[in-house]
């Protein structure tokens, strides 16, 4: 098959596309029906999980923030409570960017820029959280111990059943973190290939 | 009257709408999904279509951006309205060769970056310079410089 040939075989195939109509007014009118339903529901359900769950356990450390008497405690439970409501914001502001790009106001190109960079921003913003987690498991695991139990984990040399969370969870650190980079780097490299063509 | 006439716009101009969601999709499902999602998006996106160009070259617009924010997306089964796009199935008079033609074109095309795969389609599509580049956003000379990286792209493909 010559070049040229591409150019006509694609005319061809345009010629049969055009004599055939896929679409009916109905199932124009249900498409957009079906969709426009489908998204708000998805929308709703991923933000009010994520507010819903921020929220309660958010209230429920400031509620008993007075429980946390030592300095250690009380950063412990403010790293927590940031954590909790910056994390899920943040992780919702990615996910918008990267979803409501102005399908009608960008070019092809404007597009693509701001997929690459989201796509980018996105994923870094996942590695950061992932990096977090553990001294979050940490600082919940004091708070936590504290307020259920009022035991304080440091100052009574009593870790408990907790003697294995520490080893444990710089494991699972490694391994998501190893995790994340396997599954993201070539959805990273994309994100990068497009912007150094875009920048040719 | 604003669903009727958008209903005729798209009618007239659905095979946009089933070539571009041909070249960004990978398998029959996803073309679906993302034939779909483009039929979505030009409703949505409507009442901003001022009448500035031609309805045609606000389709494309619209179909490349939205190829673009679908490259993202997982696959999601269920929420079609039953369409028939196989062209084969839709076609009676379609023969054998013509059918492995297409196939073999699309191969090609699918090959090339998501960039590429927009301006070829432009190209393929009749458009020139002007409008490829009222389109897509990049310069007429950008334009050119990448069609003839693409034409040397498929050619090398083509001797393969």
């Amino acid at each position: 098959m010559e070049l040229e040939e591409i150019k006509n075989i694609w005319d061809d195939m345009s010629q049969e596309i055009d004599k055939q109509k896929i679409l009916t007014d109905k199932s124009i009118v249900n498409i957009t029906k079906k969709r426009y339903v489908n998204k708000i529901r998805t929308i709703s359900i991923l933000e009010t999980t994520f507010a819903f769950i921020s929220i309660v356990f958010s209230a429920y450390i400031l509620i008993n923030f007075t429980k946390l008497d030592t300095w250690y405690l009380s950063i412990s439970g403010i790293i927590v409570v940031l954590f909790l409501i910056i994390v899920p914001i943040l992780s919702v502001k990615g996910i918008r960017t990267l979803k409501y790009l102005d399908i009608a106001g960008n070019t092809f190109k404007q597009s693509l820029h701001k997929y690459a960079t989201g796509k980018q921003n996105f994923i870094n913003f996942i590695k950061v959280s992932s990096y977090l987690t553990f001294p979050f498991i940490v600082a919940f695991m004091l708070i936590a111990e504290k307020i259920f139990n009022n035991n304080n984990l440091i100052s009574e040399n009593d870790i408990g059943v907790y003697w294995y969370v520490l080893p444990l969870g710089i494991i699972i650190q490694i391994l998501t973190n190893k995790w994340i980079l396997i599954k993201y780097s070539k959805t990273l490299n994309e994100a990068e290939n497009i912007l150094k063509e875009l920048e040719q | 009257m604003q669903t009727k006439k958008f209903i005729h716009d798209i009618k007239e101009n659905e095979a946009i709408i089933y070539k571009v969601s041909g070249v960004y999709s990978n398998t029959i499902e996803d073309q679906k999904d993302l034939y779909q999602e483009i039929v979505y998006q030009l409703w949505k996106s409507y009442k901003s279509f001022k009448g500035k160009s031609k309805i045609s070259t606000w389709i494309y617009r619209v179909a490349l951006n939205t190829s673009v924010s679908y490259l993202k997306k997982e696959k999601r089964k269920g929420n079609q309205i039953p369409i028939d796009l196989i062209l084969s199935n839709r076609i009676e008079q379609i023969d054998t060769i013509m059918e492995e033609r297409i196939a073999l074109l699309y191969e090609y095309i699918k090959r090339l970056s998501i960039i590429e795969k927009g301006i070829i389609l432009l190209h393929l599509e009749g458009k020139n310079y002007d409008e490829i580049a009222s389109i897509t956003g990049f310069s007429k000379t950008n334009i050119g410089t990448r069609l003839s990286r693409i034409k040397l792209k498929l050619k090398s493909q083509l001797i393969k």
